[in-house]
């Protein structure tokens, strides 16, 4: 597991639970930039907002990346024999993350990480990768969902079945965190994507056992294997939910076959 | 002082090569390695010019796809020194832009003509890019793993972390592995940015229109004191800085003054400890796009006004994308501990604007610190030092 | 040559979202890139693949797009110069 850092605020981004979620897009953006840039751009706008800290360096999170562009890009070679420079630029996956960057001037380390339902906890352990300077830091976790995914479901073979049946939501979840344990009282940290051994809640409670806490203290783990932006959801609600003292979060990935977690705390 | 993070391993292939010493002959040698690119149709008017691994690598590990499969490969080079791995902690990471896209276009192709036809999951699976490193940490035997995607610097960076990871004692060794193998989305993204040269990448020329792409995989076992006596390794070299910033200026072109570049190649050097008049070779980006040529030097002379001898590789490998970083790196290593500076192929006439030239021919120096750099799309920077282990 | 310029105003505004312009807005010798119009170094991108798409017109290399990219004008000009007579 990664060391603990200190949470000094988190934001949601959910278009389909809250209209007014752009709000905040500057006209210059709305002509031009893909959604995928807005989702991102107004969680690291809400976080920064409402927490009043300056980030200095991002570690975005995404399974699947900028997929409406990828497939914006491809259809104009595939549809017109003329590739679209502004769709390949955004179909990169560290798009959002540039994007972020550049309009809210964040100018330290800037790292992507793709680990698919395990995305938010391998962004979280790698902050142990960041110099103390680079911190606050500013994780952001975002996916889309497109239309193309539900024409996808009904072809593919019976082995992805389990979890394709579910709701995909789509939006970014992002956390503003600081090396420094001090005033703040909400902690996290995650371990690094395992490849899973066992079924899946054993290879879960192999790595809650690296914990090394006393097991009776531990609460049990809320298994995320759904939607990439579940384990995001799941920490905006345990960071935010004053009766909850200890959340640990497990993810699985079935692309990769592997698992990880995130344990939130909250110091008295 | 943190401790020190050696190099125990070292992998590649690339369009030099299947192996390090393939590869590292044809960059001493200058050897130009871009090529039409014939292996699928691009639907270019103009065959775009490419270097590629030429070795038939199919049937090495059956059933991956080809990134993986070049990973593999550079993975199993750098890993033979690991000899005992009893009681050591083994993390992996994974550098990669595509990943796995040569699957999903395929599959997305076939998609638009019969929407009807089923999808293999484990094609579609594919096109995350975490089942690489996952894959490398089931074959290795890993504890942990992270995947990451920055574009250009994704391979310079996965060294930079692997080298944090190893000093705050997560892992005692960690495998940085970087690949890209060249995909219908990457030749036609960057001929609709004309950013492809039509006449071959021409590094720091003064004529110098573009990149020309490549593709391989470069992999580096980093690793701490205990491993190299557990497996008796007589590392030549250590990583003794790591550098990134973003430039937050625009989402493909570097800021004009190199800027973020400057202040990347800063942090490297201070964490190295060194002075910047000590640096005595840099491996440049040089990827021969008007923009980057220009302000990468920019960058150094704000910090080294007398320039040390800089040389560009990606006439030799082409730019190999997410695994240019490592996999240049890789040769820098080699370079470092034979004291070799390379000749930077493509490069003919000087820039005034830039006013300085490449190394133009191998020659031998001593050499005790050479930079690395890579600069990403989204002006992503990473600076890596490295520094001979006397 | 006018019919042209204002078939290529339709087009910049459609391929590059300009959905609050209309071509009545568009001075058709007004400077396209840095101009009112507030588009970037990627429009510059995507105007090249409209003259290659619908007028088989490619510029050869960064340089002589400099000049393309005057304004609307220059543009109707450079694909009126260049472009393969049927």
């Amino acid at each position: 597991m990664s060391s603990y850092y200190a949470i000094i605020g988190s934001s949601l981004v959910c278009p389909s639970i809250s209209s007014d979620w752009n709000a905040c897009i500057p006209a210059s953006m709305k002509r031009r930039d893909p959604r995928i840039w807005h989702i991102a751009y107004a969680a690291a706008h809400k976080v920064i907002t409402e927490t009043n800290v300056n980030p200095v360096s991002i570690i975005a999170a995404t399974a699947l990346g900028a997929l409406d562009e990828t497939k914006n890009f491809l259809d104009t070679v595939f549809d017109t024999g003329f590739g679209n420079p502004r769709h390949f630029i955004a179909s990169v996956h560290n798009s959002m993350a540039g994007k972020i960057a550049l309009e809210l001037k964040i100018t330290g380390p800037n790292i992507t990480v793709c680990e698919g339902q395990n995305s938010l906890a391998s962004a979280i352990s790698l902050l142990d990768s960041l110099d103390p300077s680079a911190f606050p830091a500013l994780i952001v976790l975002i996916d889309e969902h497109i239309g193309l995914l539900d024409n996808l479901h009904p072809s593919f073979s019976p082995l992805c079945k389990d979890y394709l049946n579910t709701e995909w939501v789509d939006g970014a979840f992002a956390v503003i965190v600081d090396s420094k344990a001090n005033s703040h009282v909400s902690h996290i940290r995650a371990s690094a994507a395992v490849p899973r051994i066992g079924s899946i809640t054993s290879a879960i409670d192999m790595i809650k056992n690296t914990l090394a806490d006393n097991e009776d203290a531990l609460p049990s783990v809320n298994l995320c294997k759904s939607s990439y932006l579940e384990p995001g959801i799941a920490a905006h609600s345990a960071i935010n939910d004053l009766n909850v003292n200890r959340s640990l979060i497990g993810s699985y990935a079935p692309a990769s076959d592997s698992v990880a977690i995130i344990d939130i705390i909250r110091r008295q | 002082m943190a401790m020190p993070v050696y190099i125990a391993g070292i992998g590649a292939i690339s369009a030099g090569g299947p192996d390090v010493p393939c590869g590292f002959d044809s960059v001493c040698q200058g050897i130009d390695n871009i090529r039409p690119f014939t292996r699928f149709a691009t639907g270019l008017n103009v065959t775009p010019l490419c270097a590629v691994v030429n070795s038939d690598i199919e049937s090495i590990f059956p059933g991956t796809f080809r990134s993986l499969t070049l990973a593999l490969i550079a993975a199993e080079e750098a890993m033979s020194a690991l000899t005992d791995k009893t009681g050591i902690r083994l993390g992996i990471i994974g550098a990669t832009t595509v990943g796995g896209i040569s699957v999903t276009e395929r599959i997305y192709e076939q998609f638009k003509k019969d929407p009807s036809a089923l999808i293999d999951s484990k094609d579609l699976a594919i096109h995350e890019p975490s089942v690489i490193s996952a894959e490398l940490c089931r074959h290795f035997g890993g504890c942990g793993f992270h995947t990451i995607s920055t574009a250009c610097s994704t391979g310079l960076h996965a060294v930079g972390i692997a080298k944090r990871l190893i000093e705050n004692g997560t892992y005692d060794a960690c495998l940085a592995v970087g690949t890209d193998a060249l995909s219908l989305l990457t030749i036609r993204g960057f001929a609709s940015l004309t950013l492809l040269d039509s006449n071959g990448c021409r590094p720091f020329d003064k004529r110098r229109a573009g990149i020309s792409l490549g593709e391989g995989a470069g992999a580096m076992l980093l690793a701490n004191d205990k491993v190299l006596r557990q497996c008796n390794i007589k590392a030549s070299a250590k990583v003794s800085g790591w550098g990134a910033s973003s430039d937050a200026f625009h989402m493909t072109a570097p800021h004009p003054e190199g800027d973020g570049a400057a202040r990347a190649m800063n942090y490297a050097i201070t964490e190295a400890d060194i002075r910047p008049q000590a640096i005595d070779l840099v491996v440049t980006h040089g990827t021969a796009t008007p923009d980057n040529d220009k302000t990468e030097i920019r960058a150094l002379r704000s910090l080294v006004p007398q320039l040390p001898p800089f040389c560009s590789m990606k006439r030799t490998l082409g730019h190999t994308l997410a695994a240019s970083g490592i996999l240049e790196a890789v040769f820098t290593v080699k370079l470092l501990e034979k004291n070799l500076i390379p000749p930077t192929p493509g490069f003919e006439q000087i820039d005034e604007e830039i006013g300085a030239a490449p190394s133009s021919e191998l020659s031998s120096r001593p050499l005790h610190h050479v930079l690395k750099n890579s600069f990403g799309f989204g002006g992503n920077n990473a600076s890596v030092l490295f520094s001979k282990v006397e | 040559m006018e019919k042209l310029i204002e078939e290529l105003k339709d087009k910049l505004i459609t391929s590059l979202k300009l959905s609050d312009v209309t071509p009545a807005d568009i001075d058709p010798d007004a400077p396209l890139i840095g101009g009112g119009l507030g588009l970037d170094s990627i429009d510059t991108l995507e105007i090249l693949v409209i003259l290659q798409k619908d007028y088989g017109v490619t510029v050869p290399d960064v340089n002589a797009g400099k000049k393309v990219f005057g304004s609307v004008r220059t543009l109707a000009q450079y694909i009126t110069d260049n472009k393969v007579s049927e």
